[in-house]
This record gives C-alpha cells, structure tokens and sequence, in this order.
C-alpha cells in the first residue's frame, strides 16, 4: 500500500519515514561505531595529533606506524590523526594562537611557531618527562630556546639541517667530483649543465612559491657566515649577505632551470635532470619513496661556503597549555613514550632521519648505513634564531621585502648591493611598525 | 452578501485560523533561518572586520587595543596600497573589456546557424567548466622557459632567438595573466550574451530585412540596443569577479615577478592578513575593497533602475 502524500507512490517497503529515517541513522550510527577499532573503543581517553606530517610520502606513514605500535602497548589513550598541510599549518596555528586557545592536546611545530606559541603560554612544560627519561643533560643544544625558568617546553621529534644533495652519477658522468669551495662549486655547476637537458642546480626563486623560496635563500648567506638579522636591526646589506646571494644569482645565471616550479623541479631532480639541490635532511625520505632511482646515487656535502655552517631546524612536539588536566597527562603519556631511546630510534629509522635530539636516540649501525648523510652529519648547526634576531617573530615579512628586491636582481639584472639598500631601508621603516606594542 | 453566506465565511476563516497560524510561524522560521545565516555568516564577519580595522590586532602583539583612524591614516600614505589599486584597477579594465567582448564576438559567431554549431557551444564553455588550479597548473607548465610550448612558437618569430622567460619577465606577466583570465572567464560572458540574442524575436530582424538593412546596420540599431542591459551586467559582473580574484594570480605569479607588478588588492590583503600577520592593517585593506565592491555593486543597481525606467518609458 502506498503511503499517502509521498508523491513517488513508492511501495510502503521502500519509502522512508522520519521514524524510518531516524531508527535507520541510528543502526548505521552504531553499526559504524562498531567497525572503528577496538582499541579506540577500549581507550579512556582520545587525543588529536595535530601535525603537516600526515600528509608528507614517507613520514606520514612512519608515524602512524608509531602510533600504531603505542596503540598495541596500551590502551588508555588513543592518539588520533589531525592538522593541515604544511602550507596552512603555520597559519592556522598563528591565528589560532591569536584567539587565544590552540585546538589539540598535541602538536607538532616549526621552530619560527614555536618561539610564537611559547611566547603566547599555549606551551605546556615537558621538564618531567626529560628528567624521568634522564636524558636532561643530553638533550641537543637546539632545545636551549625553548627552555622557561630552565623548563623545556617542546621536544625535538625531527632536526633537519641543510645541506648540498647531489646526484653522485650525474658527477661521475661529467668527471667532477663533489666541491668543496665557493669556486669549485661554481665550476662544478656550470659544467653539470647542458640546458635544457641537464642543469648543474636547481633553487626555489619564484614568488608564487614564497615560503620555500625564503626558506632556502636564508641558507646562502649563511654559507658567508652571514646573518639576516641582529636583534632588530636588518643586515641584509652586510657583506656575508651580498655575498651570499651573488652567488645564487650566478648559480642562477648559469646552472639553473630559470622560472621552474619546485614540483617540476623536484620531478626534474627525481628524473636525473638536475644534479644538486641545497635542501634538508628530511627531503632525502621524499627520495626515497617518490624516486628510489635516483636515491642510491644521493651523496652530500656540507654547503660549500667558507663558513661550513648550515641552517638547522628543530621541530618539536609539544603539549597544549589549555588541554583540560586528563588530555595533558595522555599527551605526555604518549611523548615519554616516545622518547624512549627504543621508540625514538624506531621513529628515526622509519622517517630516515639522522641528527638525533640526545645520543642513545640513534643506533650507531643505522647511522653507518645512510651512505647519503655525511655533509649533513658534518656541516656546523646555526638555527634560525641565530640568524634572524628578533625578527623570527616577522620571518615572513622580513623574506617578503627580500625575495621582493632580489627578484630584481634575478630578472632584471639589478645589482645585488642596490637591491639590498632598498631592502635594508625597507626593513628599517617596516620595523618601527612590526616592533610597534611588541615585547619579548 | 446574504446573512447565512456571512455566517459560512466567518466560520470558514474561524476553522482556517489555526492553519494559518501554523502557516506564519513557518514562514517566520524560515525567514528567521536565513536573517540568522546572514547575520552569522555574513553581517558578523563584516561588522568584525570593520571592528578589527580600528585597532592594532597584529599576531604577536600583546594588548589588542582601539587605535582609531590611525590604520586608515596609514593606509591613505600607504603607497603598496595606491600601487596595488592602480593594479588593480589595470587589471580589472584589460579583463572586463577582453571578457565581454570575446563573449560578445563569440556570441554572435555561434548564434548562426552552421554545422557542428551545437559541438562549438560546448567546446567553447569547457575553460568555465575546467577547475582553476588545474588551468593554472598547465598554463605554468605552458609558460615553462626551458620545456614550455609558448617558447617553441615565440621562437618562430623573427628576433626572438632566446626562450623567453614569461611569468619572470616584468614585462610579460601582467599580460599573461589578463589572458589567462579572459580565457577563463569569457565562456560565462558569452553563454548569457548567446542566451540575449536568443531571446530577440527573430520578427525584428525580419522586418528590418523588409526595410532594407543590411547585417551592420542590424547589428548596430536591433542587437546592440537589445542586449545592452545583458551587456551592462557582464561588466559590472566581470568586474567584480576580476575584483575578488585571487588564485589565478596567486598560484601564476604570487604578486610577482617582483616590486608587486600584478599584486591586486585581494593579494595584498592576504599578505597582509595571512602571511605577515597584521590583521588590522589586513581588514583596513579589506574594508576598502568592501567601499569598492559596493560602489560597483551600488553602479549596477543604478543602471539597472535606469534601464529599467527607460524601458517603461
């Protein structure tokens, strides 16, 4: 019998009522909740992991291994997966931070969001988990700026530090061996090129892609022993920056795939048609999952400048000041957990990473194997704190007025020393308004 | 009226009553649904703005405080600002008038009758249909200067010997990206101009044969005039939509090559806002794109009132 008004004159069987509709919600409500795993179900308390990470080849999948191998060890707390690509996740932390509560009882950062978040008390401390593990005295010197009344606020869950990766059959084919000067490199570069074959190097330099394009060419005035910033006065016309940036126009000029994107770029890398990068540690997992080709034949050095300094970065793990008191002790339940030496050497393993946060966190043996790791084992750790002053707080701006006058440079052909002197004015009048009602 | 037909209606609407009480507060639960989404979505966030454009709300600064005009007056100094509208508005212009008119030129084109005339219509709607960032994805590519095809046909010019570098070049970029634009725009333009010159009755036309007018004279005193007002709503439309356009240019040039060549308003108020952190300065900026929109918006009911009584006159 068709039930009136139904206008679709459906068999009574077929149709669907609100009682239907809601007894039908119901049992897939129930029936969906009893697909979810166990262990989920069994945990006293869920907490989010917030995190870019989930969506990187390689390391996504090595850290919900981890929690997967926490999930079978215990089953009070379950952590779960949540973030933002890497792209978002700075911003929509920063402005989460601004409203004055960050979401999630845990969460990954950057070394710029961390000085941010620390600063607004969203940190909660991490001390007793340190000197529960011992490992007080042994934790690398990268953590000292997230230190409070000698409390450690985040822990460090990868360092990346940069380095010069290049492709070492490319250099056997072309006779060269790995530089270890300014000039060599150069050299080196322009005789790796056979545009539009092959190119000697590859930089991010487009203003589409900002936040690569500054997080690398903070690098090259480095290899001069050069600082952006100290405190708040710019020094982006010091000579250690001229320099630096001189030699990525020449690298530019003569060894670079000119306007390329960074995927293009990157797929260029993977295809043997770009010999070397300037790049982290972390990118060599891409590599390895995305371009297993080329990754046997990845070696690195240390950046060829006269300093031998790379810019290293710490990402620490951090615990939510405004999680209630339950979700906090399930967060750092989970983080001494994993900061176990056993559990940390695991999670090195799986993200192929090399710079450990304190000594027994990496097997000696795992290390000998990372035929690709040298120079980035040697190279001299300068964070980004140390090169940039008080102006971590305003990075991207500080890289915007930069990246906006050296593209000058880039395409136009403007002379770097012209171009830094307006920059350095620029900065100069910026910053009596970003210091404006600012204090440390 | 009769005694006992009055009785009847009074009765009638005694026994409707309740009906139409159920039916009122229906109506007012609707209507109170859409002024609550509008007040939450819209009118809140627009208040907020305004709000936040009176005070010193940059991230990192501790004491959010009310600052009065004091970003206005930095705005009016601001020559970012004055550059990016000047930017703007170029790029507003090269749009509108590139949009409509190739909408217009294909209109006209697709509204005779030919074979495969149905095919052409679809073929010609696909870059309105085609996600923006996947067209900006192949257009990159396309602009490649190492493997990307413009060089492979620029080169056949004479004089050009080296790939050119495009959306590097200070020169190129804010033509490539008024193309890109119109390329991606023009098929709504020209399906609503298509659907005008369909609606004109073909008897005019038939008359004006009668007459002796020839197909310009047809063109100008019987189509032109009779899709004026879809004309005038193509601009006003373009124009705002080239306004608030963001991705286009982001994902092609992010404001660059570089001293922020085809940085528009709308890039400028996310950098601001989003990438340096001065959601102040950033909602003063946002607010002033606000007075233009509207000022556009308030043109088009202007000459749309004013079509409108010319044609009851």
């Amino acid at each position: 019998m068709n039930r009136p008004g139904n206008g679709l004159l459906l068999p009574r069987s077929m149709s669907m009522g609100r009682r239907d509709f809601l007894k039908r919600t119901a049992a897939a409500g129930f029936a969906a909740a009893l697909a979810t795993p166990a262990i989920a179900q069994n945990a006293k308390i869920r907490i989010p992991l917030v995190s870019w990470m989930w969506n990187e080849p390689g390391r996504g999948d090595a850290w919900r291994a981890m929690l997967a191998k926490f999930h079978a060890e215990q089953s009070d707390v379950f952590v779960e997966e949540a973030g933002a690509p890497f792209n978002e996740f700075n911003n929509n932390m920063l402005i989460q931070s601004q409203s004055g509560k960050v979401n999630g009882a845990l969460f990954h950062t950057t070394p710029d969001l961390v000085v941010r978040l620390l600063r607004g008390g969203h940190l909660e401390p991490l001390q007793d988990i340190v000197d529960k593990l011992g490992i007080g005295d042994k934790l690398s010197a990268a953590h000292d700026h997230l230190r409070v009344d000698g409390k450690v606020h985040g822990l460090d869950i990868v360092t990346v530090k940069f380095g010069l990766l290049y492709n070492s059959e490319l250099f056997d084919k072309a006779g060269v061996g790995a530089p270890s000067s300014v000039e060599e490199w150069v050299q080196t570069t322009t005789a790796l090129t056979k545009a539009p074959d092959q190119f000697g190097i590859y930089s991010p330099h487009l203003m589409s892609e900002p936040g690569d394009f500054w997080f690398i060419l903070q690098q090259w005035a480095v290899m001069f022993d050069g600082k952006w910033a100290e405190g708040r006065t710019p020094l982006v016309n010091s000579e250690p920056v001229i320099e630096g940036l001189k030699l990525f126009k020449k690298m530019y000029d003569n060894g670079m795939p000119k306007g390329t994107d960074i995927a293009t770029a990157n797929q260029m890398y993977a295809n043997g048609r770009i010999a070397q990068q300037l790049i982290v540690s972390a990118a060599v997992n891409i590599w390895s999952t995305t371009g297993p080709d080329i990754y046997k034949s990845l070696r690195s050095v240390v950046p060829p400048g006269p300093s031998a300094k790379a810019i290293t970065r710490i990402h620490p793990i951090c615990v939510n000041a405004h999680a209630s008191d339950d979700e906090k002790a399930a967060a750092k339940s989970f983080v001494e957990w994993l900061y176990k030496p056993e559990n940390y050497q695991e999670l090195m393993e799986r993200c192929l990473d090399v710079v450990p946060p304190y000594p027994e966190a990496i097997r000696k043996e795992y290390l000998d194997q990372q035929f690709w790791a040298d120079g980035y084992l040697k190279g001299e750790a300068i964070t980004p704190l140390e090169i940039m002053g008080d102006y971590i707080f305003f990075n991207q701006e500080f890289g915007n007025i930069v990246m906006d006058k050296f593209s000058e440079v880039l395409v136009a052909d403007r002379p770097v020393e012209d171009a830094m002197a307006d920059a350095q004015q620029n900065l100069e009048r910026a910053s009596e308004r970003l210091f404006d009602g600012f204090t440390l | 009226m009769l005694q006992s037909e009055v009785a009847e209606q009074d009765r009638v609407t005694f026994t409707r009553r309740p009906w139409r009480r159920r039916q009122n507060s229906l109506a007012y639960t609707l209507v109170f649904l859409i002024v609550a989404y509008l007040g939450v979505f819209i009118l809140f966030p627009i208040a907020q703005q305004f709000l936040t454009s009176f005070s010193n709300n940059v991230v990192g600064v501790d004491n959010v405080t009310w600052v009065g005009l004091r970003n206005y007056e930095r705005l009016m100094e601001d020559e970012d600002f004055w550059f990016a509208l000047q930017v703007t508005l170029t790029y507003m212009a090269f749009v509108v008038v590139g949009a409509v008119s190739l909408g217009l030129l294909s209109a006209l084109l697709l509204n005779r009758k030919f074979r495969g005339r149905n095919v052409a219509r679809s073929a010609i709607a696909v870059p309105w249909a085609f996600p923006e960032i996947s067209a900006v994805l192949v257009f990159i590519w396309m602009c490649n200067p190492t493997f990307g095809v413009m060089n492979v046909f620029a080169r056949l010019f004479p004089g050009i010997e080296q790939n050119l570098n495009w959306l590097s070049d200070p020169k190129l970029a804010m033509p490539l990206v008024i193309i890109l634009s119109i390329w991606k725009a023009f098929p709504f333009t020209f399906l609503v101009i298509l659907a005008a010159l369909q609606a004109i009755p073909r008897e005019v036309y038939e008359a004006a044969e009668v007459d002796g007018a020839n197909r310009l004279q047809m063109l100008r005193h019987i189509t032109i005039p009779e899709i004026t007002p879809t004309l005038l709503l193509m601009a006003v439309l373009m124009s705002i939509f080239s306004f608030k356009q963001f991705t286009l240019i982001w994902l092609t040039t992010g404001g660059g090559p570089y001293g922020g060549i085809t940085e528009t308003l709308v890039l400028r108020i996310y950098q601001t806002a989003f990438r340096f952190f001065d959601l102040a300065y950033g909602a003063t900026l946002g607010v002033a794109g606000f007075v233009i929109v509207l000022g556009l918006t308030l043109l088009f009911v202007y000459a749309q009132q004013r079509q409108d009584r010319a044609r009851r006159s």
